[in-house]
């Protein structure tokens, strides 16, 4: 099941970008998330991006080492970081995603995209807003 | 440092009168004694900033720090704190502000900055990264904060610059300017942007794509979770999640407290208009600083534009002390206040003084009482100081001595006293009246244990107390820096700034560090002058009680009151006059040296 976004309940907290890049990485690092927020203060809006394996996945294709993939419509993106040279730090993945939702992270060099925590989405866990969660899953609080 | 816990370990040094920007390395020692946020920008400025230095001269030096937790994901804790001499009161001054700068600083490389001097012309200070410039910002100077920070995103080609900057009011030095972050959230109170437009400084933008660390990842993710579950998201705090503190407005008019009409009434029959109701009527969104999951801001579209806000303290002050009980009203006036870069507390204080003062035929500045249009229009004087705004931008105090109304102000060491009367809640008076930076709320808000907790507020009894063990922990409370609306116990406190900082303190250290700082407030204050006959409330707290409410007919001795304030500076071991005693210093381990009385 991959993830979902409601933009209009997302308060721009930026929580999913810091607890992304600490399980992942052990370090606070909102530009190695694989989740992004972009805020309009003065708007008072917010929208919130990460894969959600989109149907067509355009990201692999585009890929020119055959480094993305997934095991099925719908499943988390797999990037195989052998493979992976971030096309010499101009990598063809990122722009081929529509949504924005593919990242470069500037320390490995390397594609950037949600794997869904292998399964415990922990952007879900902590989103006390349910802007993003689990699409078919139902929120409880 | 820097990889092994939550500091940066890096301090930005600025000095605006010759241009040069410097790196050094944040002093360890201090951190350890002082944490972060209030307790090193106090530390910091208290080294760098000689007595009795004109507020307004270059001389001055404003500090920017950011908490020790900034950066992790704990939540509130993206706050900032300015520190410097507070042109409105002459004491210490730390003003916060919620968003994201603190993140973005910390992300950046840096604990802090360090400024000084006054820029040649209109200057921005821009931090991305290692990258740390001072940009020429004539094409804004006179422009609104709104505008303003726009620029500065356009300047860095970045979104996601988050800026402090001042509109006119700092420009044109009005005392009780401030500093606007992310269009509605301000470092609001004691007149920080005046210190900027001082300095001719216009804006300060910060974005970091870094990392920050702690000791343990694993543990200390394990153990906020359970402090977030259990400690956190509960009743304690949801409040400010479902309706943020407009709620207050009710509490507060049950109470008789809500200050109406230039604080000569404790209930507006208009507060309907005004209250909770009427945000969420028009509420479309929840908005939060960085890493908080309550998101308090109530993003509102009113028939004066869209807004986060207002906050109770506008609600009141700006509201029922001007008699306005159009929420439209009240927005424009916000909105106003956060654009052209004033502090919403002061301005509603002076602007409910000066109508009451039109009232009793004492002055008549064109101002009175539900005047939607007088009052927008001197809101925007105020901010340019032209016409009437001249000297109703000069502050209550000012105001009071020189047309005779001192028998009607509320305000402590020229600060405006926020929207709490204390004639409604005597332990208030010793709050606004002890607190380090002038009338202010926030360091002990005891209202909140009597009046809004069923129990007595018509009493002194237990109030030195309480506003001493208020103040010594919002203290320490402030170097993470977390924010009045997690009410965070002080166990929990050790137990998260331990596991960010990896020093081993202990709840015992936590209490103590908190006395420390409010300690070297008291000897600034003291250096610049400050006594006891400046710690007493305003002559209207005794001498006019309240005509209805709650609160009507309440009110105590002077007597009274200085038993009381004998009281805590017994409790804190300080002599009758107010003034820290050498043991006491040195029981907090601060050199008596650096206290050179005048
Ligand atoms: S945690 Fe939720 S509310 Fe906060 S920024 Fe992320 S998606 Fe938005
Ligand atoms: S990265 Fe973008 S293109 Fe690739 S699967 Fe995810 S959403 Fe689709
Ligand atoms: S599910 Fe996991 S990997 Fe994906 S965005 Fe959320 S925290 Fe990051």
């Amino acid at each position: 099941m991959p993830l979902k976004f409601v933009n209009k309940s997302c308060t721009g907290c930026r929580l999913c970008e810091l607890i992304c890049s600490a399980t992942h990485f052990g370090e606070f690092a909102p530009t190695r998330a694989r989740i992004r927020v972009n805020n309009n203060p003065l708007e008072g809006k917010s929208a919130v991006m990460a894969c959600f394996s989109c149907p067509k996945a355009p990201c692999i294709v585009a890929c020119p080492r055959e480094a993305i993939s997934r095991v099925g419509a719908r499943q988390p993106l797999t990037i195989d970081l052998q493979k992976c040279d971030g096309c010499g730090g101009n990598p063809a993945c990122v722009p081929a995603c529509p949504y924005g939702a593919m990242y470069f992270d500037l320390v490995t060099q390397k594609a950037l995209a949600c794997d869904l925590c292998g399964g415990d989405p922990q952007c879900v866990k902590y989103c006390y807003s349910h802007a993003v969660s689990l699409a078919g899953v139902e929120i409880t609080d | 440092m820097g990889q092994k816990n939550c500091y940066a370990g890096k301090v930005l040094r600025v000095d605006l009168t010759t241009g040069t920007v410097l790196t050094e390395p944040l002093n360890e020692s201090w951190a350890r004694d002082f944490i972060g946020g209030k307790g090193l920008g106090f530390r910091y400025l208290f080294e760098l900033l000689p007595p009795h230095t004109d507020p307004l001269s270059p001389d001055n030096v404003l500090i920017i720090f950011t908490g020790a937790l900034a950066g992790t994901c704990v939540a509130t804790t993206a706050r900032t704190v300015v520190c410097t001499r507070s042109p409105a009161t002459g004491t210490i001054l730390d003003s916060y502000v919620g968003g994201a700068f603190a993140l973005q600083l910390k992300l950046a490389g840096y604990d802090g900055i360090i400024i000084t001097g006054k820029a040649p012309q209109p200057t921005a200070l821009l931090i991305q990264d290692e990258r740390v410039e001072l940009r020429d910002a004539t094409p804004v100077w006179g422009r609104g904060i709104w505008e303003t920070d726009g620029w500065m995103k356009e300047q860095a080609g970045d979104n996601d610059l988050v800026t402090l900057s001042i509109g006119p009011a700092g420009e044109h030095l009005v005392p009780f300017a401030c500093l606007t972050s992310e269009a509605y959230r301000q470092a609001g109170r004691g007149g920080a942007g005046a210190v900027f437009g001082s300095k001719n400084l216009k804006s300060v933008g910060a974005r970091g794509t870094g990392a920050v660390h702690v000791p343990d990842m694993r543990s200390f993710l394990a153990l906020y979770e359970e402090i977030l579950r259990t400690n956190l998201l509960t009743e304690a705090n949801l409040w400010a999640n479902a309706t943020g503190t407009p709620m207050i407005v009710d509490l507060s008019q049950g109470a008789g407290l809500l200050p109406t009409r230039g604080f000569s009434q404790g209930v507006f029959e208009g507060a309907g208009g005004i209250n909770s109701d009427a945000i969420q009527a028009r509420k479309r969104a929840s908005r939060a600083c960085a890493t908080c999951p309550l998101a308090c801001g109530q993003f509102t579209h009113s028939a004066s534009g869209p807004m986060e806000g207002p906050e109770y303290e506008t609600l009141g002050m700006g509201g029922s002390n001007c008699a306005m009980s159009d929420l439209d009203a009240v927005t424009a006036f916000n909105r106003l206040c956060d654009n052209l870069g004033l502090d919403t507390i002061s301005t509603g204080n002076v602007l409910g003084l000066a109508m009451l003062m039109a009232e009793e035929g004492i002055h008549d500045f064109g101002v009175h009482f539900g005047d939607v249009e007088e009052y927008l229009d001197a809101t925007e004087s105020i901010a340019y100081r032209r016409g009437v705004g001249e000297e109703l931008s000069k502050g209550a105090r000012y105001l009071a001595r020189t047309y005779g109304a001192e028998h009607l102000v509320m305000e402590n060491k020229g600060l405006e006293f926020p929207a709490y009367d204390p004639r409604g809640s005597y332990g208030m008076a010793l709050a606004y009246c002890t607190s380090d930076r002038g009338g202010c709320h926030m360091r002990a808000w005891t209202v909140a244990n009597d009046a809004f907790a069923g129990a007595d507020p018509f009493t002194l009894e237990g109030r030195a107390e309480m506003t001493m063990a208020l103040q010594n922990f919002n203290s320490v409370k402030w170097t993470g820096i977390f924010c009045d609306f997690w009410a965070i116990d002080a166990a929990t406190l050790t137990k998260l700034l331990a596991a960010g900082t990896g020093q081993p303190y202990t709840e015992a250290d936590i209490y103590k560090i908190g006395e420390r700082i409010w300690n070297l407030a008291r000897i600034f204050n003291v250096r610049e002058g400050f006594r006891r006959k400046d710690d007493v409330p305003p002559p209207a707290i005794f001498d006019r009680p309240l005509p209805e409410g709650a609160a009507a007919g309440k009110n105590f001795t002077r007597e009274e009151y200085e038993a009381a304030l004998s009281e805590y500076y017994r409790l804190r071991g300080w002599d009758e006059e107010g003034i820290p005693t050498p043991e006491k210093l040195a029981e907090l381990g601060i050199p008596y040296s650096i206290f050179r009385a005048p």
